[in-house]
């Protein structure tokens, strides 16, 4: 028997239920849990938070929630952070950008121009299992300091994943479409636009996706390593100083930030995936 | 003309006696492209790079000396392998009896979800800051930081695999009366397979960013990562090319080994 893909578990309930009624509260049970669950499971872990940070750890190792929470609030308040935000977002759209242009780019390349893409595709392979921090001392020794040098390695980190995953998008293009765009003398140019890249889309917005999860990373890395700006300075700065509670601050807004990117990533995906 | 290779690639697919000529045509143009990139680059970097920029003519010669005169490299690929190892055996236990649990039992899937999601979606570098604060700049930060990214995409993939499972199979084995563990060994495990070998190879590749990561920031040890950065930092690009292949061999190593099982084995498998 075939397994089918992801179930969530209001499904398997509901295949538990033989009659509609019972599988409409199947449902509604498993959503008011859904939310029991959330709230016991986040209760607990703020709840140990908060007493190992006061009662069990020093305050230079681990700060408690309570006072994260006030961190957070002045953090939100002051100008710095709003500016290191700004900073590292402005990062993060230009190297964004430059990336998914150029994996776009050479993935409909490697994946149309067949006799190319076999050489380039295992280049590509190759450059893409290497860990892309691995790329920072390379680009700090020949290009120094500055902003390029760190939008070059956020893009290095978000074109790998866009490239794979268009040129299987290519690859992917029903050559049935192909010769019917032929045999009715569709020119090179309009069979790219009518055909190749509207059923490309949806293969390249899942790099995308995992594109902009990569350049969440590769923002703070780069921050991190070449030299220090926006959200990576911050963390830098809270650790070297002990201020835990603005450290843990400064990561939950990380935590909340790359969870809203894989979310903003997934609607991307999602719009285009049902536009075809 | 891009069609009628296209065309042709389709025919080969499907056992067309053309297949022969299609391959031999296949591998002078991957012959080909590859001397042109490399003469490019090589070019390119004599007439506008520096002296001590990597170039194939230079990697080649690195080659040999790096990879049997340098006393700190095969030292550095054993302390750093070994952390990923250690690392990604303690993950995959720990993700895929998390990943399980929350299958199984939905109370917990709701309880852990935000941790697991959050934990996933934090950047690595971002909690490397406080690790280090808690254990040192030292290797046990650095097996730590492993441990941080290759969990979650376990629990994940363990998670997704262990709903997967069909309720036909689990309504099957409980009228005839199995027992938990055996649900467990007899079905959970085996239908979570492929999910499981899918969510390593995400694992793997984290745990080797993991590691390189680590020891750029904690500075200390002689690890692999950090030897590729010092050469690199003192302008021996070509030396540290050579030591940075070998934790891309590791990398290509599984992540196709993985795939190929899981192509094999799996066939019916499939995760975007």
């Amino acid at each position: 028997m075939k397994v089918k893909g992801i179930q969530t578990s209001a499904d398997l309930e509901s295949t538990d239920a033989t009659s509609l009624n019972t599988k409409d509260q199947g449902v509604r049970k498993s959503r008011r849990k859904f939310h029991l669950g959330l709230i016991i499971g986040l209760g607990i872990g703020g709840i140990l938070w908060e007493l190992s940070g006061r009662f069990y750890f020093e305050r230079i190792f681990f700060a408690p929630l309570s006072e994260v929470f006030v961190a957070l609030f002045n953090l939100s308040t002051s100008a710095t952070f709003w500016n290191a935000l700004a900073q590292s977002l402005q990062l993060f759209v230009t190297g964004f950008t430059i990336g998914t242009i150029l994996g776009l780019i050479l993935g409909i390349i490697i994946g149309r121009i067949a006799l190319i893409g076999g050489a380039l595709e295992s280049y590509v392979t190759v450059l893409y299992v290497t860990p892309p921090i691995a790329m920072i001392p390379f680009v700090l020794s020949i290009l120094g300091f500055g902003y390029w040098p760190k939008a070059i390695i956020v893009s290095w980190f978000v074109f790998f994943p866009v490239c794979i995953t268009t040129v299987e998008g290519v690859r992917a293009v029903s050559p049935r479409l192909l010769e019917v765009a032929r045999s009715f003398g569709s020119s090179e140019a309009r069979t790219w636009r009518d055909v190749v890249i509207p059923s490309t889309m949806p293969f390249a917005m899942s790099g995308v996706r995992q594109g902009v999860a990569l350049g969440f990373v590769g923002v703070i890395a780069a921050e991190f390593l070449l030299d220090a700006s926006g959200i990576g300075l911050l963390l830098r700065t809270y650790s070297r100083l002990y201020q835990t509670d603005n450290l843990f601050a400064a990561v939950l807004v990380m935590t909340i930030l790359g969870l809203t990117v894989m979310t903003f990533g997934r609607w991307i995906e999602k719009r285009f995936v049902t536009w075809r | 003309m891009a069609v009628a290779i296209v065309d042709e690639k389709t025919k080969n697919r499907s056992g067309n006696p053309a297949g022969g000529v299609y391959r031999w045509k296949n591998s002078i143009a991957w012959l080909v492209t590859t001397l042109t990139i490399l003469i490019v680059w090589q070019l390119a970097v004599n007439f506008f790079g520096r002296d001590y920029m990597a170039t194939p003519v230079g990697i080649i010669n690195a080659l040999p000396d790096v990879l049997l005169n340098d006393p700190k490299l095969w030292p550095g690929v054993w302390e750093t392998f070994a952390v990923v190892l250690r690392g990604l055996i303690v993950s995959v236990v720990v993700g895929t009896v998390l990943g399980l649990m929350m299958g199984r039992v939905s109370f917990l899937a709701d309880a852990l979800a935000p941790y697991v999601n959050g934990f996933y979606a934090t950047p690595m570098i971002a909690v490397l800051p406080i690790i280090t604060l808690w254990l040192g700049f030292n290797t046990s930060a650095t097996f730590a930081l492993v441990i941080f990214a290759a969990v979650p995409p376990m629990a994940v993939a363990s998670w997704d695999g262990s709903r997967s499972i069909p309720t036909r199979y689990l309504e099957v084995a409980e009228s005839f009366g199995a027992r938990r563990r055996d649900v467990w060994i007899g079905i959970a495990i085996p239908a979570s397979l492929p999910y499981l070998l899918a969510g390593f190879r995400l694992a793997s590749g984290r745990a080797l960013s993991a590691v390189v990561i680590a020891e750029f920031l904690i500075g200390t040890g002689n690890g692999l990562g950090i030897h590729v950065m010092r050469l690199a930092q003192n302008l021996k690009h070509n030396e540290a090319i050579v030591a940075l292949s070998i934790l891309t061999l590791a990398g290509l190593f599984l992540a196709i080994g993985v795939e190929r099982i899981i192509r094999r084995r799996y066939p019916w498998f499939r995760k975007s």
